[in-house]
């Protein structure tokens, strides 16, 4: 019956792809809701704000992004494979709290990197196998690995923060310029390059699309479900703990409450984006658009002074109103 | 019966295209009122999409159902209300619920507040019951009742709401012999006293002929004929199933001028396999240059055998020897490395990859041809071999980058069997490789399997099948399965339609 119904939905789409041959700027808009509403949101705050539209305001905006969108990478993955990740705002807290202990500790900034973004890995890895070999749907096994770094990363020092006896070297990767563009704008453009070229010119970015689109066939096909499914929860743990160190090195701070609601954030930014919830489909550079949208969404609501609350309030009626542009397309 | 001539059903024309696919092709037949009506076919042959299309879950795309003369119409609960009643394979019961809950799901007897009103639900229900004259507890969860106490569940539920018609399908897979004698007593009964009709769907020839009155068989979405029952038998019905009928003009039998001589060398050899309940004691041997067809009719385990030869499936015990090696694939990718690739049989559901190109869905199974050794795919290989595919297999699409749900199904088939060829395997496991496709593209199916076997030295192919004609055409020797056995393995002059037939039944 699902498949039938899928079926339906793509054979539509077909059609959709051949009236889109006029290739007509609105037809090239419709497809694609996130990409419209960026253009929408810039061109419109733009009008608003002298403010919003200068160098320093694209600087902070994708600053901003930056945490969100890294996340929102590994979070394609997952997705795309017909999976979920929920514990991705923990492990941000948990390796930010890692992170600063390390720092304390003495050891050089190089190897705290190293070791945390293994951490990252290790728990993605730990996700994977609890969804591959006790075969639990990866919503739970998430949702309890949330509350279990949650809960490690309150343990560390009793719910309290790191933010004395840290080496100043472990603020580099949060606050320094290399001319003029914050690092970690620098290290949310190498991440995505790096990503967006993994998922769609390699085999593991084609596996994954397919693990996502048919499991079974996958299987007949050849491929190592369990492997492949393995290393992308082991992305997504890198990408959370790559933004647990940005977050903590910028704040100069680790806290074991960042990072709440992260989760949402990503899946959003990734659904904005085009990637399908039912998996098989999925873009990294969609996903960046989508974060992009999410971020300046809040950033000129910000500059035209409207309250935070409001702005939660919009960014939902803008998911909704993305996802029922496309389902109204293909219908 | 006075009134035996009145159709209580008639299906009008019944048309349903899915994309890709002609499920059914205007199917037209009645059933009278109080008849036992059998439903028969193979796999995809269009059974579940009627009941689909009647109980109103799907939508025809062309002609109309009548009850009673009058157009139905509406959602399945309508339906339900107007005397359409279904008992769907897995039954369709909330198994955490009681059996009183379940009989009048969707129906409840609540009070003016909306609670419901447990007293006069058992009351219903034992009404119902003692009317057929079956008991069970109908105050617990119904997943602590027995398979056939289940089957009894979903028939008092069926037969709840002023039922005219009831559909069962496959209403017997999961009851014993003394069950299923039983649930037949009381269909007899129902028929017989409440002039209720049965629409009975079965694989099982032997049950069908001892409960119905007339049976349609349907193939490939159309309707072979209604038979009245005493007039039939098991040979007849078989062929009306398999087919050979409407395809004798497809005689071309690649292997009667040249058939595979004994001395060549052996590619696969089965010995003993057996996986309780699904096949027993099954010994073989495949040839270079053979197509080594398994014939049997739906249930012999002929999918299940090959699936376990693949290692997608496990079995008990017995050896499988591959080019020299005994081999036991634990898993798909183990038996695609040793040089062996599946085809399936469920193309919609284990062969497809829905949301991907044409052209990625014909090199997902061998990456590693157009991509460097750590995975990086060149794009200009990819593109290459995709368009190599589509060019020398003739598949029909508009470019690689079409969307593969959008082909026909005999192109969509055929894009999986380059899925294959790309592989470079010299042994290919066939399972239904004509399954749904005109005939035309059949042809070329079977002329590209040939071409396979016979255009390098060192291949060969198991292909299972369900139609005769592909069979005897294509076939260098075949074994037919029956229950799980290999009743026998036919050689030259004996691979014809009338011998399968008689060792399948």
């Amino acid at each position: 019956m699902v498949s039938i119904k899928k079926n339906n939905d793509v054979g539509k789409d077909k059609d959709n792809q051949q009236k889109n041959k006029t290739k007509s700027f609105v037809h090239l808009m419709l497809d694609n809701p996130a990409f419209s509403a960026l253009i929408f949101l810039v061109i419109f705050f733009s009008i608003i704000s002298t403010r919003f539209f200068s160098v320093n305001n694209i600087i902070n905006i994708f600053t901003q992004v930056s945490i969100t969108a890294i996340i929102a990478f590994g979070m394609t993955f997952v997705i795309t494979s017909a999976n979920i990740d929920l514990s991705v705002g923990s492990v941000l807290a948990l390796a930010g709290m890692v992170f600063m202990a390390l720092s304390v500790a003495g050891i050089p900034v190089f190897w705290g990197v190293l070791i945390t973004i293994g951490l990252g890995a290790l728990i993605g890895f730990f996700d994977g196998f609890v969804v591959t070999f006790f075969k639990l749907p990866s919503f739970i096994a998430t949702l309890a690995m949330m509350t279990i770094a949650r809960g490690l990363a309150l343990l560390m020092r009793g719910g309290t923060t790191i933010s004395q006896g840290i080496q100043p070297s472990y603020y580099w990767l949060g606050q320094s310029r290399i001319a003029g563009i914050p690092f970690p704008v620098i290290a949310l453009m190498l991440i995505f390059l790096f990503m967006e070229f993994l998922m769609s010119r390699t085999t593991f970015g084609t596996y994954t699309r397919a693990i996502g689109s048919n499991p079974e066939a996958a299987r007949l096909a050849g491929i190592s479900n369990n492997r492949i499914l393995i290393i992308i929860f082991a992305i997504v743990g890198i990408c959370s703990a790559i933004a647990g160190i940005i977050t903590a090195s910028r704040l100069g701070v680790g806290s074991p409450v960042t990072g709440q609601m992260r989760e949402l954030d990503a899946i959003t930014a990734v659904i904005l984006g085009g990637t399908a919830m039912s998996g098989g489909i999925g873009t990294i550079r969609g996903t960046f658009v989508g974060a992009l949208v999410v971020t300046i969404l809040n950033n000129g609501l910000t500059i035209m002074g409207v309250s935070s609350y409001w702005q939660q309030i919009l960014l939902g009626l803008v998911l909704i109103g993305a996802l029922a542009i496309k389902k109204f397309q293909r219908s | 019966m006075a009134n035996n001539n009145h159709n209580i059903l008639d299906f009008k024309n019944i048309t349903k295209h899915y994309p890709g696919t002609v499920a059914l092709n205007d199917v037209s037949f009645g059933i009278k009122k109080g008849e036992i009506f059998g439903l028969m076919g193979e796999n995809g042959a269009g059974k579940s999409t009627l009941l689909k299309i009647l109980s109103g879950a799907e939508q025809e795309t062309g002609g109309e159902i009548l009850l009673d003369g009058e157009k139905l119409t509406g959602n399945p609960y309508e339906r339900r209300v107007k005397g359409i009643s279904m008992v769907y394979q897995g039954l369709g019961l909330a198994l955490e619920l009681t059996a009183e809950e379940n009989i009048l799901l969707g129906n409840e007897k609540t009070s003016k507040i909306g609670t419901i009103n447990h007293k006069a639900q058992v009351k219903k229900a034992r009404s119902v019951m003692e009317k057929i004259g079956v008991d069970f507890n109908l105050r617990v969860p119904v997943y602590n009742l027995s398979a056939d106490e289940k089957q009894l569940v979903a028939i008092v539920r069926a037969i709840s709401l002023n039922a005219k018609v009831v559909a069962l399908d496959e209403p017997t897979s999961s009851l014993s012999r003394n069950e299923v004698e039983k649930l037949f007593n009381i269909i007899r009964k129902l028929s017989k006293e409440e002039n209720i009709s049965f629409i009975f769907v079965s694989h099982h020839l032997d049950e069908v002929f001892k409960i119905t009155e007339r049976i349609a068989v349907l193939k490939d979405g159309q309707l072979q004929g209604v038979l009245e029952t005493k007039d039939t038998n098991s040979q007849m019905l078989t062929e009306m199933m398999v087919g050979s009928k409407i395809m004798k003009q497809h005689t071309k039998q690649f292997f009667k001028e040249n058939p595979v001589p004994d001395s060549n060398k052996v590619i696969l050899e089965v010995k003993n396999l057996t996986r309780k309940g699904f096949f027993d004691n099954l010994s073989f041997k495949v040839r270079e240059g053979e197509i080594f067809g398994i014939a049997g009719l739906l249930g012999s385990g002929r999918t299940p055998l090959i699936k376990s030869i693949f290692g997608a499936e496990v079995f008990d015990s017995g050896e499988i020897i591959f080019r020299g090696k005994k081999v036991k694939f634990l898993s798909p990718k183990q038996a695609i490395e040793s040089g062996m690739v599946y085809l399936t049989d469920d193309r919609l559901n284990e062969g497809i990859l829905k949301t991907m190109t044409v052209g990625e869905n014909i090199t997902i199974e061998n990456m590693k041809k157009v991509s460097s050794k750590n995975g990086v795919i060149n794009r200009k290989r990819n593109y290459d071999t995709q368009k190599e595919f589509i060019d020398k297999f003739s598949i029909r699409t508009t470019g690689v980058n079409q969307s593969m749900p959008s082909l026909s199904g005999g192109n969509q088939q055929k894009a999986l069997f380059a899925r294959l060829v790309n592989t470079d395997c010299d042994f290919l496991l066939l399972n239904e490789p004509s399954r749904g496709i005109d005939v035309k593209i059949k042809e070329e199916m079977h002329e590209l399997m040939f071409n396979f076997v016979s255009s390098k030295s060192g291949r060969a192919i198991v292909m299972a099948s369900s139609e005769l004609p592909e069979l005897v055409s294509t076939s260098s020797r075949v074994a037919v399965m029956r229950q799980g056995r290999i009743a026998d393995i036919l050689t030259g002059d004996d691979i014809n339609e009338a011998k399968i037939i008689e060792k399948m039944v």
